[in-house]
This record gives structure tokens, sequence and C-alpha cells, in this order.
């Protein structure tokens, strides 16, 4: 799992949970692979995603080194920025671990790198 | 004095005339007749015993032979003992071969294991016959794509993962993100992504629940739609991969409430039916949710008339 699709998941449909986001990770192996640098992509991807949320998450994984805490303006345009998000993006992985959701604390398994976030019927709203 | 003399004469005549005593004969004659069956009968009896001292010197005889032949083999013994050894490294030899023939055994089940389920991925994908439609269909409609220039695509239910791989490798500046409700399809899907150098996260889950709204530019549903009992949708084995329950729709139907959520504003979404899942009641539910609709290929594969819609706003 690479934080940029961590950054779009929740658990809200679990019974009782409002927003479910964003969910802790708890990675007990992480995996970073290149992947081709595209300026174009990453300035286009960010605006779309949670800042913030993308920042804990590196953080917690141990990968926040050099990162901003905040969106400065025109980031668009400071490659050496949007390298390190590239980087945190699209190189970074999940590979075995859990998440958590923040309001019920039911942990979801990541295992090769594929989260598993299904649930049984009892758990659904 | 004549009684002494005629008892010495009787004496006389008792010890004189021995042989010639008729009384005496008779008298030995009764006790010889008297005694003679008693001899006789132990005359047979140290006959008897006899026989059977033989007997028994002919069994101590045999005995004694059977007991020099047990010493012999007694004193052989030490003969023997290059066959038990030979016996036991047989018995080794045989347990390793049993262990080699049990490795074997497991191996074999292990990769009868995996034929089946790769047999399994691949009946999903040949009752999934929509790849190769899709594909045409997405190809055909790729100019209208390119020019949005999508961001995020979502393939929900994914299988084996050639669309969503076959996406992405027309669409490289496009995050691919896949899910299905079966872990193995979801392993299946990265995989054959990382085969195509193709930039794909999988998450397993129900359709594209646990997605926050509106983050999806294009999204692709091929969905189990072959019309089944209810109770036969609903799993989350292979047979998710095609029961489609009432009208074939009941998957489809939950999924396209969820589409105004879950598109992105712009967003595109490509439903792929056949004509059992009545094309045109989906076109109506999703007109209600504000989508247009868009024929993006028809074609008859198999048996199947299958026919790729497109919706957007």
């Amino acid at each position: 799992m690479k934080l940029i699709t961590h950054n779009m998941l929740t658990s809200k449909c679990l019974k009782g949970v409002v927003t479910g986001y964003p969910l802790a990770i708890n990675a007990t192996y992480v995996k970073v692979t290149e992947v081709g640098f595209d300026p174009e992509f990453i300035g286009r991807v960010i605006p779309k995603l949670d800042w913030e949320v993308l920042w804990v998450a590196a953080d917690s994984i141990g990968h926040s080194e050099g990162l901003p805490k905040t969106l400065e303006p025109k980031f668009e345009e400071n490659e050496e920025f949007l390298k390190k998000a590239h980087r945190v993006l699209l190189e970074v992985e999940v590979e075995e671990g859990h998440l958590t959701c923040p309001e019920s604390g039911r942990q979801f398994p990541i295992s090769k790198g594929i989260p598993n976030m299904l649930l049984n019927e009892a758990e659904v709203q | 004095m004549d009684d002494t003399e005629s008892t010495t004469t009787s004496a006389d005549e008792n010890t004189g005339n021995l042989c010639d005593n008729p009384t005496r004969d008779t008298l030995a004659e009764g006790l010889l007749g008297l005694l003679k069956p008693t001899v006789d009968q132990l005359d047979d009896r140290v006959r008897a015993t006899r026989i059977s001292q033989l007997e028994l010197k002919q069994q101590i005889e045999s005995l004694n032979e059977e007991l020099q032949k047990v010493r012999e083999a007694l004193n052989n013994h030490p003969d023997l003992d290059p066959y038990v050894k030979k016996l036991i490294a047989c018995k080794h030899k045989v347990t390793v071969v049993l262990n080699v023939l049990q490795a074997s055994q497991d191996r074999l089940n292990e990769i009868r294991r995996m034929i089946s389920k790769e047999k399994g991925v691949r009946i999903a994908i040949q009752q999934e016959p929509a790849p190769e439609p899709e594909q045409d269909a997405l190809e055909k409609d790729l100019d209208h794509l390119k020019a949005k220039n999508p961001t995020f695509c979502l393939e929900v239910g994914s299988g084996s993962g050639v669309i969503i791989t076959a996406f992405g490798m027309a669409f490289p500046k496009t995050f691919c993100v896949s899910t299905d409700i079966n872990f193995k399809a979801c392993e299946m899907s990265k995989a054959t992504s990382i085969h195509n150098n193709v930039q794909l996260d999988s998450v397993a889950m129900d359709l594209a629940c646990n997605f926050v709204n509106h983050m999806f530019d294009v999204i692709i549903f091929n969905p189990p739609y072959v019309v089944t009992d209810s109770n036969e949708c609903g799993a989350s084995d292979i047979t998710a991969s095609w029961a489609g329950g009432l009208k074939g729709r009941e998957v489809t139907d939950r999924f396209l409430a969820m589409i105004p959520k879950k598109l992105a504003p712009n967003g595109v979404f490509y439903l792929l039916l056949i004509e059992d899942n009545i094309p045109n009641e989906v076109v109506q539910i999703m007109s209600r949710y504000g989508f247009k609709s868009e024929t993006v290929i028809k074609r008859r594969v198999k048996n199947e008339q299958q026919l790729v819609l497109k919706f957007y706003m």
C-alpha cells in the first residue's frame, strides 16, 4: 500500500463510525522501490489529497524527513519538494502491518502490500 | 515214636523224592498257576517299560540332535550379524525413501492446490469475457478519456487485474487502484500489474466502500452479471466473480447507488452488462442520480450479448 492510497482509505462503513479517517498506520515492513518521477503528475495529485494526513502517515512509518508539515504556496514549482512528495506518495510502500480505525480501534491487516478492509456483516452500517 | 518215625519218614520222603512227588508237582503247578498271571503281567510291564525306555532313548537322541542343531545354530549366530546390519540399513533406506515420497506428495499437493487456484482464476477470467470488449470499449473511448487527463482510476472487482492493468498501460499518468472482495484476486491483480510495469495499489474490500468521496476520475466495473438465485450471490469466493442474483443485477445496483459519491466531479463510470441485466433499467436508475449515459460498445461474445455503458454528468 502506497501512502497515496492510504490517503483515500476510510473505515466509515463500520457500524457507529462517523468519519473513520485518517486510519493510523502500524507498519512492520516498509518497502521503498524506485518509481519514475513525473513532476506534472505529482503537482496534479497533491491538491486532491489531504496533505496533513499524508505527512502524519509518512511520519508514522519514519519517512517524513525533509517533508514540510504544511503545503507552501506554489509548491508545484518547487522540484526539490515535488521529488520528496513523489517519494512518500509512490515509492514508499507498507508491505506488512495494519491500519487502525481512529474511532472504533478496529484493525485492518496489511499483508503482501494489500490492506484487507473486508468486514463481516455484523460490522457493517 | 511211630509218629516221630512217620514224620521223619515223611520228611525223608519229602526231601528224598523231590522229583517224582505228585503232590508237590500239583502244589507247584498250583502255585505257578497262581503266580503266572502276575509274572506275566510283570513281564508285560517290564517289556512295555523297556519299549517305552527305548522310545524315550530315541526321543532323547532326536532331542539331542535338535539341541545339537540349536547349538550349532547358536554357534552360527555371529554370521547373522551382517544380515541384520543389512536389514537395518534397508530399513533406514526405506525410511528415507518414505520421507522423500512424503515430501514429494506434499509438493504435489501444493502444486495441485496452486493449479486449482490458477484454474479458479482462469475460470474467473473466462467467466468474465469482459476484458476483450471492455478493453475495446476503453480504447474506443480513449481520446475522450485522454482529454480528461484522469488522476485516479478505480476498478471494482478487478479479479485477475487484466482490465486495470491494460488501463494503466494506456494511461501511464493515472494512478490506478483496484478492489476485490477476494483477497487472492487482489494478489493476482497486483501481480498482473507488476508483471506489466503498471503502478497499481490493490485493496481488499466490498465494492468501493472504504474510499473517501469524490476521488476517482474513472471507475470501471465488470460486475458479476450472471442471473442466479439471490442466495447464490454475496459470497466472497469464486462465485462472487459471476453470481449476480436477481436479473444478474444485485451487486451492480448496490454499486450504482455509490457512484454519485465515489466519482470525482466530471468523472466517468464504465459498466459492463449483458442484455439479461435489462440495461435500460440501469440507464433509468443512473439518470435519476443525474447521469447521462452512452453505449460505448455492443457485442456478441459466445452466447452473451454484452454491452459497455458509460455514465457521466
